[in-house]
């Protein structure tokens, strides 16, 4: 109960979890100051995924629309608040892809798949994210090809190991070792980047 | 839809693997939530290296329809314009934790460095100067793999020390968290049990408030407690209708002649408004409470909506 001798600062830090327990109490304000943070990346990879921003937009609208509604399905044990947003961004503009491909298909259209040139963002400056991005970009091209090949197509394409295996016509037991490879050298070489999502 | 694990049967019972099959189920279905075999806090890691991949996406700025659309859809008019470009809060700061110190070379032994003693030949044989002269060559060797072996395995060590610190850190994270919500939860118990004290207290004033000036709103009611000490209150009020845009309820402590102001909020339909404090303006005489901007007023200015009845 909010005691009106002693009202909140509003201008004080927040972390994430203390954004999504605000949006857990109706707070508009803490809906907004979580899209501006989390908005760019999560549409980066809607767009990485769908190709068209256009779509990645809509799936970007819906996500933060959960997030209103359905802030209490966060748990703090198990992810960070931009881990869990990946994942249902993920989640969601791969659920898109799947239905696109369907349409596609019984349409006899050619998918087209996703570019690989990106729009920087106005105004997004914050250095720490940009080190952040610097360091997983890095990790990442550092990977031997075959192991981010299968990373890639697992998270970016929404592939299942067999799918991956039959589209690349490479053993099903190399494909995981592949992906059990890189996800253990990238979880090595990104504990700092790690640490500070926790 | 289908898992990875559908694919990725576990060959080993590496729990490392485990945890990483578990962190790519959480994947395929976009929850993180349900519970696995793995290790809790190694799962948890690996779920946080599938996060941070699309960290190496250059970002892409959102369109402002996106987020007006979004607004609109959870009717924000207030907010639906503002774009939240424009209005950064500062994040969190992060305390970067330093990373574990770096081995350092290891010295070789002195003896390995020392000077060879010039080593006097017994009777002039070469051959058996030859033999004593590959000694300290030898020792060397030897040194030098035992130093390399050690050195390899220093190495490993240090490798497994700093996954069990990674794995604790999660750990930690997730022992301050509950330590952090107990403290909240205990803050709260306290507060609703000063509260409670307060309305079951015999000697506490009950003063109901009812609609009162012309912009009636019928089902506008509530209920105000003060203590004995006349200071701590407690104000319940229900039925308000939602402010418009721009506007919020502003409490009032009225005296004589004085209208002291007891701040501003807003109301949501079926909630019940609890406000409370403790201390109210010695000349108390009633409260009211008003329609006024949402930054509040100096002064009653816009339309009465409660007030204390008698």
């Amino acid at each position: 109960m909010p005691s009106l001798a002693t009202p909140e600062t509003a201008a004080a830090p927040v972390s994430d979890a203390v954004l999504i327990r605000r949006i857990g109490e109706r707070q508009a304000e803490a809906l907004q100051e979580l899209y501006r943070r989390h908005a760019p990346n999560l549409l980066a990879l809607g767009k990485r995924i769908l190709g068209a921003v256009e779509d990645a937009e809509e799936v970007l609208q819906e996500v933060f629309l959960r997030v209103w509604q359905e802030p209490l399905r966060y748990n703090p044990e198990r992810s960070s608040v931009s881990t869990w947003l990946v994942l249902i961004m993920r989640s969601r503009a791969i659920d898109r892809l799947r239905n696109r491909r369907v349409v596609e298909r019984a349409h006899g259209a050619a998918y087209q798949e996703a570019g690989d040139s990106y729009t920087s963002p106005e105004g997004v400056e914050n250095v720490l994210d940009r080190q952040r991005e610097g360091r997983v970009r890095s990790e990442l091209l550092g990977l031997p090809a075959e192991q981010r090949q299968a990373l890639e197509m697992a998270f970016f394409e929404g592939l299942t190991q067999s799918e991956i295996s039959e589209k690349t016509g490479i053993p099903l037991g190399t494909v995981k070792t592949r992906t059990l490879l890189a996800m253990k050298k990238l979880r090595k070489n990104l504990r700092q980047e790690i640490r500070e999502l926790l | 839809m289908t898992t990875e694990t559908d694919s990725m049967a576990p060959d080993s019972a590496d729990p490392e693997d485990q945890a990483i099959l578990e962190a790519l189920d959480a994947l395929a279905s976009g929850d993180v939530s349900a519970a696995g075999s793995a290790d809790e806090a190694l799962r948890r890691l690996y779920v946080e290296v599938l996060g941070l991949l699309p960290a190496s996406l250059e970002p892409v700025a959102p369109s402002d329809r996106v987020w007006q659309r979004l607004a609109a859809g959870i009717q924000l008019p207030a907010l639906a314009g503002e774009s939240p470009s424009e209005a950064p809060v500062p994040h969190a700061q992060i305390v970067p934790i330093p990373p574990a110190p770096a081995v350092t070379s290891i010295a070789p032994p002195t003896a390995a460095r020392s000077t060879t003693v010039p080593f006097a030949p017994a009777s002039g044989s070469r051959a058996a100067m030859r033999r004593h002269s590959r000694w300290p060559l030898a020792l060397a060797a030897t040194l030098a793999f035992a130093l390399a072996g050690l050195s390899l395995y220093l190495l490993r060590n240090l490798d497994e020390q700093s996954d069990q610190v990674a794995t604790l850190y999660v750990r930690l994270a997730a022992a301050e968290r509950k330590v952090a919500d107990a403290h909240q939860a205990q803050g709260k118990l306290s507060e609703m049990e000063k509260k409670y004290s307060l309305v079951t207290d015999p000697e506490v004033s009950i003063n109901r408030l009812s609609p009162a000036g012309e912009q009636v709103q019928p089902g506008a009611r509530g209920i105000l407690f003060v203590a004995a000490d006349h200071s701590h209150w407690v104000l319940a009020v229900e039925g308000l209708q939602p402010t418009p845009a721009g506007q919020g309820y502003q409490l009032w402590f009225m005296g004589e002649s004085t209208a002291v102001s007891g701040g501003t909020f807003s109301a949501r339909p079926g909630e019940v408004v609890k406000l409370s404090s403790e201390s109210m303006p010695a000349e108390t005489k009633a409260i009211m409470i008003t329609l006024e901007p949402a930054t509040g007023s100096p002064l009653p200015s816009g339309p009465k909506v409660l007030a204390t009845v008698g």
